[in-house]
């Protein structure tokens, strides 16, 4: 089990403060952030490579935080795969054996061969990291920090240096990996998709500090801010009026505030916010089977090929929605068009943000 | 094929550059007296010069690389208040004329100071000895090293650095597997340049030991003695066993890997 608790780091201009984490062992933990908000400074710290302000970082319950890098049983994956450029393939996979006596040959040779075996590397052994591709680098990485039996992974963003295709089958290669040696993984990521596909359990980070933390369904479902719901992708997200339990969005939707399949708890000071995914938004040029309708006119249209994505303005609210593309073609929609849109009860999601500054 | 403007000017630009530099050069062997340099090479005070600016030139370079790399690794790795100035400092060496640096040299290491009495109360006399050559060399060439070895740090990722320490190397083994395995080639430059930059200082040791002397002395010493026939058979020879140590060290650097 890994513990963070009460870390702070902090360097000129940019600090990690009161971050308290607990991995259960083989988990899946993913810590989902954008560019900038610390995420690979908290790896690093976990790892020893950072030093910290305060806090401790416990793994199987003993104390880590004193001890250095080399001490602590965890391995790295970064996003570029730090793969040493004057080393094979097979050198690189092996060369953390140097160092760690206390496993025994015939252990390491199994262990060396299944990786090799799993990940699909059997063939560039010889070759130097100059010379493979992507995907091959992020294998040899991955078959690297396993050999020596980590107590936890860490995964710096593994998978924003690959191409659509390599990262499909790198995923579920990690998937796999984790399936079979049950090796705990702490990922960070900015994509929310990956997190979703991978991980049981994350934590939201925003400028070093976390944001929310839970499975990653209560995340996806339940996300308690705007800043989360936002990352998550709710694209639909605007501010409402509570009064007599009920929300009003600019005079446009009222909503029974106790008839909301998940009401957060709230205080008096706090802002309240209504968001909706867009795709579970549904749109027709006729009245729609849904608890809420609403009508308005398409201002945009894109469409990538997987979705098209449709914008569609009421009053002087924007909301978005994505349909397939055989829909999208079958309503034939196209800009200042207008159209209906409807969403069910159990799509709203009520956000509850604390207000900044002093109360009210 | 019609040729690049740019590019006609940068190889005029160049072929003058070639030709300033090698003319100089053919020229002191096509006008040497084949019998005088002959004669030259048997030369013990001629021999013993070459061996003296060679042999003092490996050592500057050695001790130049045991002090020289560690600290480019600390100024490469690790930010600080006054970094700038600690680079600046380094620096020095290479702006200040060299004869200003004898004199300075010479001033610390004279028994006028304290530092000078000391090293001669140990028995290793700075003035007039070989070490003395080494110290003037070694403070004039030092920073080539150093800033050599610190860009050759500073393109390795620091990543690599701690991948190693993840899984289980030391911060010693991390720098003796890693990143003196992939900066090598980059400080094999810095000595080449450090080794270079010494057989070919003059103006720095002139002053703090004339005797013994090194080749460029020696050639300074025959030029003011017998004039330039007796002179530029010294140089040419020195030229030559610069030229060829020089061109191996530069194929030793060929070899390596990309970072």
């Amino acid at each position: 089990m890994i513990k963070l608790e009460d870390l702070e780091l902090s360097f000129t201009g940019f600090s990690l403060q009161n971050i308290n984490i607990s991995i259960q062992k083989g988990e899946f933990f993913a810590l989902l952030g954008p560019t900038g908000s610390g995420k690979t400074v908290l790896l690093e710290a976990v790892a020893g490579l950072q030093r910290l302000k305060n806090g401790n970082i416990y793994i199987n319950n003993y104390n880590v935080t004193k001890l250095k890098p080399e001490q602590r049983n965890i391995s790295i994956v970064y996003q570029d795969y730090a793969l040493f450029p004057n080393m094979t393939v097979k050198q690189n996979i092996t060369y953390g054996l140097k160092f760690k006596k206390d496993l025994s040959e015939s252990r390491v040779n199994k262990k060396f061969n299944m990786l090799v075996d799993m990940l699909n590397i059997n063939k560039i052994l010889n070759r130097y990291p100059q010379n493979i591709s992507g995907g091959e680098k992020q294998r040899t990485a991955l078959a690297r920090a396993l050999i020596i039996e980590p107590d936890i992974l860490l995964l710096d963003e593994p998978f924003s240096a690959l191409d659509i295709n390599t990262k499909e089958k790198v995923q579920l290669e990690i998937k796999k990996i984790h399936a079979a040696l049950n090796t705990t993984i702490l990922m960070v990521t900015h994509n929310f998709n990956e997190v979703f596909s991978l991980a049981q359990k994350a934590a939201v980070i925003k400028n070093g500090m976390i944001q929310q933390t839970g499975s990653t369904e209560e995340i996806f479902k339940m996300p308690n801010s705007k800043f989360v719901a936002n990352f998550v992708g709710m694209k639909n997200i605007f501010p409402v009026k509570l009064a007599n339990n009920r929300l009003i969005l600019d005079d446009i939707l009222k909503i029974d505030y106790n008839k909301l399949s998940h009401v957060p708890g709230h205080e008096k000071n706090s802002d309240y916010y209504i968001g909706f995914r867009p795709e579970d938004i549904v749109v027709g040029n006729k009245n729609l089977q849904a608890d809420f309708q609403l009508d308005g006119v398409i201002t945009a249209v894109t469409n990538n090929g997987i979705f098209s994505e449709v914008i569609i303005k009421i009053n002087n609210l924007s909301f978005s929605a994505y349909l397939t593309p055989n829909r999208f073609f079958e309503l034939e929609l196209y800009e200042n068009k207008q159209v209906f849109l409807g969403f069910n009860k159990q799509d709203i999601n009520l956000i509850v943000e604390k207000k900044e500054g002093p109360a009210a | 094929m019609k040729i690049d403007k740019l590019y006609l000017i940068s190889v005029l630009c160049g072929a003058v550059i070639i030709l300033f530099i090698t003319y100089p050069i053919l020229n002191s062997f096509i006008t040497t007296d084949p019998a005088i340099l002959f004669k030259t090479l048997k030369d013990k005070e001629v021999i013993n010069s070459i061996w003296t600016s060679i042999l003092t030139a490996t050592i500057t370079t050695l001790v130049a690389f045991v002090f020289g790399v560690p600290f480019a690794y600390f100024l490469a790795r690790k930010n600080f208040k006054g970094k700038g100035f600690v680079e600046s400092l380094v620096d020095i060496p290479i702006v200040i004329p060299h004869t200003v640096a004898g004199i300075i040299l010479l001033t610390v290491f004279s028994k006028q100071c304290w530092l000078g009495r000391f090293v001669s109360s140990v028995g290793m006399p700075v003035i007039g000895t070989r070490i003395g050559i080494v110290v003037a060399m070694l403070f004039v060439s030092m920073p080539l090293l150093i800033n050599a070895a610190k860009d050759s740090f500073l393109s390795i990722s620091p990543k690599l650095e701690n991948v190693s320490r993840t899984l289980g190397a030391t911060h010693l083994q991390t720098f003796i597997y890693i990143t003196f395995s992939i900066g090598w080639k980059g400080i094999l430059t810095g000595m080449i340049l450090t080794w270079a930059r010494s057989i070919s200082e003059f103006g720095a040791v002139i002053i703090l030991t004339y005797h013994p002397m090194i080749a460029p002395t020696l050639i300074f010493d025959r030029f003011n003695a017998f004039g330039l026939e007796y002179s530029k058979p010294v140089s040419a020879i020195l030229i030559i066993i610069s030229l060829i140590i020089f061109i191996m060290l530069r194929l030793l650097t060929k070899r390596g890997v990309k970072t």
